[in-house]
């Protein structure tokens, strides 16, 4: 651990000294440096928190290094169980924050709508999974790997089958796209400093959630507005594929901004999304006349699923 | 003690005063909106119904009410339908809250109201503080849909697959002078 100990000290030199993202980039390297080294070749290094398995053996998902996983993240290259592997912890965090509603008709309703939507993607063999959550704030999550929520208070917003294959299409759209692993890579670079200095972290467990921060902050944290804007559009067109009426998510954002900006249930909301009004005139100007010869979809209105 | 009840009542004061009283709304019905594009003005909120008037790009609207996808609106002496992408509802009348809101989620803002009671909400301290809930975990993955199952409720319900392209940025195609870089 002492000889650690200089780096730690230039890390938080660094941390005082600059916030920007050469930053980052000096820490990636700085990483990179430390870690090649320490990858299949030489001998573990000394802060490797779990490495078992034999250097030159093959790397299976559960016995990945946690370095690997580092380096995987850095370099932008998650294997989709590295992708999971997040996803869970993330998903597991926010399910400790607001479990899923007691309603397994419910449950299970969401989860074959948003399959049938996720099969429009480029991924449909991700192990998806939807949910709602006991929380009257109105929000979507999305975590890597597939998992995606929704809050009874958003539920309860929604007037069709059509608006709630909107709203998943859009948290789909962040998944496929990355969006969080991305979010992950461009400021975790100082957290998976930490883990790879911090010898006290034993499984891959702690290493992940060192990686993502607080409990499930990541979810609150926000992505860029072109992410959001982009998973508009997507989830827009993954809803119209999979046959609903494509003007459902703009009639959600709609509805959404009429809700007062002072409003307590949508201050998350608003505070990791542009404003409502905002999305729509981004859509609008994305759509222009390419959905004018589209068919009529569903709204499937007569299916949707009533909260109790 | 006052001292303190004050400071806390401060932000939600600079807010009260910083916010231009909402303009009593005109004669005229509905918002103030705008269409963002060419459209015809449809007798019910359907693509099949007749169109009752062309509405072009900049016609100014007043914007009665949302179904669905469809915006119903009042312009030249005629109400009817438009799509709902197809115009802007006017809301620069209306104070733009964007940085206030920010600035009322800062970490430890004084001005900070805490949740009601009863109505459960999800902020960041919650998710921060949030712990790992295997049990829920396991529960989430007993509602899971395979693609089978998905695609069986498709057919049930009549819902078929068709061929949308994705929709490009409109910043990729938009002259770069016309974009505004927010942080």
């Amino acid at each position: 651990m002492k000889r650690h100990l200089p780096w730690i000290i230039v890390t938080l030199c660094g941390i005082g000294l600059a916030q920007a993202g050469d930053f980052d980039k000096f820490l990636k390297g700085l990483i990179k440096e430390k870690l090649q080294p320490a990858a299949p070749a030489q001998p573990a290094a000394p802060a490797q928190p779990v490495a078992p398995a034999a250097p030159a053996a093959p790397v299976t998902a559960q016995q990945k290094p946690a370095d690997q996983l580092l380096k995987a993240l850095l370099s932008g290259n998650t294997s989709q169980e590295e992708e999971l592997r997040i996803g869970q912890q993330i998903s597991g965090n926010l399910l400790g924050a607001a479990p899923l509603v007691r309603d397994d008709g419910l449950q299970r309703y969401v989860n074959r709508v948003g399959r049938w939507v996720a099969l429009q993607s480029e991924r449909p063999d991700l192990p998806w999974r939807f949910g709602v959550i006991e929380s009257e704030d109105l929000n979507a999550f999305a975590a890597p790997g597939g998992y995606i929520f929704l809050t009874k208070g958003l539920y309860r917003k929604l007037k069709s089958e059509a608006e709630l294959a909107g709203v998943l299409g859009h948290e789909i759209g962040h998944v496929i796209r990355k969006h969080h692993l991305k979010l992950l890579q461009k400021s975790q670079a100082i957290a998976a400093l930490g883990s790879f200095f911090g010898s006290k972290l034993k499984n891959e467990n702690e290493i992940v959630q060192n990686l993502i921060g607080n409990g499930a902050e990541i979810v609150a944290r926000g992505l860029d507005k072109d992410a959001e804007y982009e998973a508009d559009r997507i989830g827009l067109v993954l809803s119209a594929r999979a046959g609903y009426d494509a003007y459902a998510l703009p009639a959600v954002l709609a509805e959404i901004g009429h809700v007062a900006k002072s409003d307590k249930s949508v201050s998350l909301l608003f505070k990791t999304h542009p404003l409502p009004e905002d999305r729509l005139g981004q859509l609008s100007e994305a759509v222009g006349e390419r959905l004018d010869g589209l068919a009529e979809g569903q709204s499937g209105v007569g299916r949707f699923y009533r909260l109790r | 003690m006052r001292f303190w009840l004050v400071l806390l009542l401060l932000p939600s004061l600079a807010l009260a005063m910083g916010t231009p009283a909402q303009k009593p709304v005109a004669a005229a019905p509905g918002n103030p909106g705008v269409m963002l594009r060419d459209d015809a003005l449809k007798a019910s909120p359907s693509t099949a119904a007749d169109a009752v008037a062309k509405l072009g790009r900049g016609v100014k609207v007043r914007v009665l009410t949302n179904d669905g996808g469809w915006t119903q609106v009042y312009a030249a002496g005629k109400t009817g339908w438009v799509r709902i992408l197809s115009v802007k509802s006017d809301l620069s009348a209306t104070p733009n809250l964007g940085g206030l809101v920010e600035a009322g989620n800062r970490p430890h803002d004084p001005g900070k109201v805490v949740a009601v009671a009863g109505a459960r909400g999800l902020d960041e301290v919650e998710l921060k503080a949030a712990r790992f809930n295997p049990d829920e975990l396991a529960l989430l993955d007993t509602f899971v849909a395979n693609r089978a199952e998905a695609e069986q409720f498709a057919q049930l319900a009549s819902l078929t697959r068709r061929d949308v392209p994705y929709l490009p940025s409109p910043e990729s195609q938009a002259s770069p002078s016309s974009m505004s870089k927010q942080p």
